[in-house]
C-alpha cells in the first residue's frame, strides 16, 4: 500500500473501515431504534465476547483484570455503536481491544514496583523460582494448561508493544494481514515485516526460557 | 501477498505448540457474559445470558413433553414405594411422621420450592400412601437400590431440616455422608446447593462463594443455578 493511502488512526467517535474503504463507516443504522440496537449489542456478546476477552488476555491485560477490561471494551463499543458500519464490529472490537490493553498495561506499569529479585539478567520477568517463586505457588501446583499460560505472558510481556499487537492478531485471532492492516491503520507490508519480526522474538523468547515439554516440571528461569 | 501459514500449523517445538494452544483458549465465562449483558442493560433472558430463544409453539411443545415424562416416572415409583416395605435400620432423626415426599425426575422443577427464600432441593412433591420409615444420613448404610433414589431425598430432606433449624454444621456433616452413602447419586445438583448454602451459613462465606461461582460456570442454565446466582447477587 502506498504511503499516501496510510491511514491515522481512527479518532475517537469514528471508525473509517478498512483502508480501502472509500468511505466514512458511518452505520447504515443511524437511526436505530432503540430494539434493533439492543439486538445488535447482544449479537455482538453473543458472537465476539471470547475474541474479545483473549485479545485482551494476550495483548497483556492480567487475568485479575481482565473482566474489567472486557466491560470496557463493550462499553465502550455500545457507545458508538452508531458510527460503526455494519459488518465491520468485529475489526472495530479488536481496535478498542487494543487500545483498552495499552492503557491498562500503561497503567500497571505506573504503579508496578519491579522487585529486582524478580527480573532476570535479560530484563525479562523470572516467571518462576524453584522454591515458593514470586508467583507464590510450587510449579507442582500448577496445572500445565496454567503454567503455559504464565510462560506465554512472559514471552508477550518481552516483544514490543507493536509486534505483539500483530502477532497476537494474527497467530492467535486468525486475522488475514489485510484485516489487521484495516484494524491498525498501517500498510500490509508494515504488518508482514513486523509479523517477521515478532515471530522471531517469540522463537527466541521461548528457546531462552529453557522450557521442559508440558506435565514435567519447569527448570529455573532467568538464572 | 502471499500469507504464510500459522505457527501453531508449523512448528515442531512443543513448547512453542502448548504456548500457542495456551494463547488460544476461550476466557470469557458465563458469569462475564452475563455481567456484560447487565452493564449493556440488556436484561439476560431467563436465568442465563446465553440461552436460546425458542418459539412459544416449541416451548409448548417441551413443556408438555416434561409433564408427560413427569408423570411417566412417578407410575414406577409409586409402585415401588407400595411393593418394597423391606425394614431398614433408622437413626432417631430419621424418623417421620409425615408422608415422605417422592421424587419424580432426576430434577424436576417446582415452582413452589423456587418461590421459597430457604435453600430447598428443587423437587415435586406427592403424597405417599403411606409413610415409611427410611435409612437416615446419620447411618452409613449403603441403601438398597430399589430405594435409592427415595432415601436421598429423604438424605436431603433431613439435611434442609437442619439448616431450617438453625444447624448448618450439622447439616454439612449430613452433607459428607450423602456423598460417602450415595456413590451415584441422582440429586447431585440439589446437593452441591445445598452445601453452597450451608457453607455460607456456617460462615465460610469465602467457600461458599467460590463453589456457587463454580457451579454457576459448569451448569450456567435451569432453575438451581437460577437460585444460585441470587445467592451471589445478594
Amino acid at each position: 500500500m502506498a504511503p499516501a493511502q496510510l491511514l491515522q488512526f481512527p479518532a475517537r467517535g469514528t471508525f473509517r473501515g478498512y483502508p480501502n474503504d472509500a468511505g466514512r463507516g458511518k452505520s447504515d443504522t443511524q437511526s436505530m431504534r432503540p430494539r434493533e440496537r439492543d439486538d445488535r449489542l447482544r449479537r455482538i456478546v453473543a458472537e465476539h465476547l471470547d475474541l474479545v476477552a483473549r485479545v485482551l488476555r494476550n495483548a497483556g491485560v492480567s487475568e485479575s483484570q481482565l473482566d474489567d477490561e472486557v466491560q470496557r471494551t463493550l462499553m465502550t463499543v455500545a457507545r458508538r455503536l452508531d458510527d460503526v458500519r455494519e459488518g465491520a464490529e468485529k475489526s472495530f472490537l479488536v481496535q478498542t481491544a487494543l487500545r483498552v490493553a495499552a492503557h491498562a498495561r500503561r497503567t500497571v506499569a505506573r504503579r508496578r514496583e519491579v522487585n529486582a529479585d524478580e527480573v532476570g539478567a535479560d530484563g525479562l520477568l523470572v516467571v518462576e523460582h524453584a522454591q515458593g517463586g514470586h508467583l507464590s505457588r510450587s510449579p507442582e501446583a500448577l496445572t500445565d494448561q496454567k503454567r503455559m499460560r504464565e510462560k506465554l505472558d512472559a514471552v508477550l510481556e518481552a516483544m514490543e508493544d507493536d509486534l505483539r499487537e500483530i502477532f497476537v492478531l494474527y497467530e492467535f485471532e486468525e486475522m488475514s494481514m489485510i484485516e489487521i492492516a484495516g484494524v491498525l491503520g498501517i500498510p500490509q507490508g508494515t504488518v508482514a515485516s513486523r509479523l517477521r519480526r515478532a515471530r522471531a522474538t517469540f522463537r527466541e523468547r521461548v528457546a531462552d526460557m529453557g522450557l521442559v515439554a508440558p506435565s514435567k516440571a519447569p527448570k529455573l528461569v532467568g538464572s | 501477498m502471499t500469507e504464510p501459514k500459522r505457527l501453531i500449523d508449523t512448528t515442531e517445538d512443543p513448547n512453542e505448540l502448548a504456548l500457542l494452544q495456551a494463547g488460544r483458549g476461550a476466557f470469557a465465562t458465563a458469569e462475564l457474559r452475563a455481567n456484560v449483558l447487565s452493564q449493556l442493560g440488556l436484561a439476560p433472558s431467563a436465568s442465563s445470558a446465553n440461552i436460546v430463544r425458542f418459539p412459544a409453539r416449541t416451548r409448548r411443545i417441551a413443556l408438555a413433553a416434561l409433564v408427560v415424562s413427569t408423570l411417566a416416572a412417578a407410575v414406577p415409583l409409586a409402585y415401588y414405594s407400595l411393593a418394597h416395605k423391606a425394614a431398614i435400620p433408622t437413626a432417631t432423626d430419621a424418623r417421620e411422621s409425615k408422608p415422605v415426599p417422592v421424587v419424580t425426575e432426576a430434577r424436576p422443577v417446582s415452582v413452589e420450592e423456587s418461590k421459597t427464600p430457604e435453600a430447598t432441593p428443587v423437587i415435586a412433591k406427592r403424597e405417599a400412601v403411606e409413610p415409611r420409615r427410611v435409612a437416615a444420613t446419620a447411618v452409613s448404610n449403603k441403601p438398597v437400590a430399589s430405594d435409592y433414589l427415595a432415601l436421598e431425598l429423604k438424605a436431603l430432606d433431613s439435611v434442609r431440616k437442619k439448616m431450617h433449624s438453625g444447624d448448618p454444621k450439622g447439616a454439612l456433616t449430613a452433607l459428607d455422608a450423602y456423598q460417602r452413602d450415595f456413590s451415584k447419586p441422582h440429586l447431585a445438583l440439589e446437593a452441591e446447593v445445598l452445601r453452597i448454602f450451608a457453607l455460607d451459613q456456617s460462615g465460610q462465606k469465602d467457600v461458599a462463594k467460590r463453589r456457587a461461582q463454580s457451579f454457576i460456570a459448569k451448569y450456567p442454565k435451569g432453575v438451581l443455578s437460577t437460585r444460585v446466582r441470587r445467592y451471589l447477587a445478594q
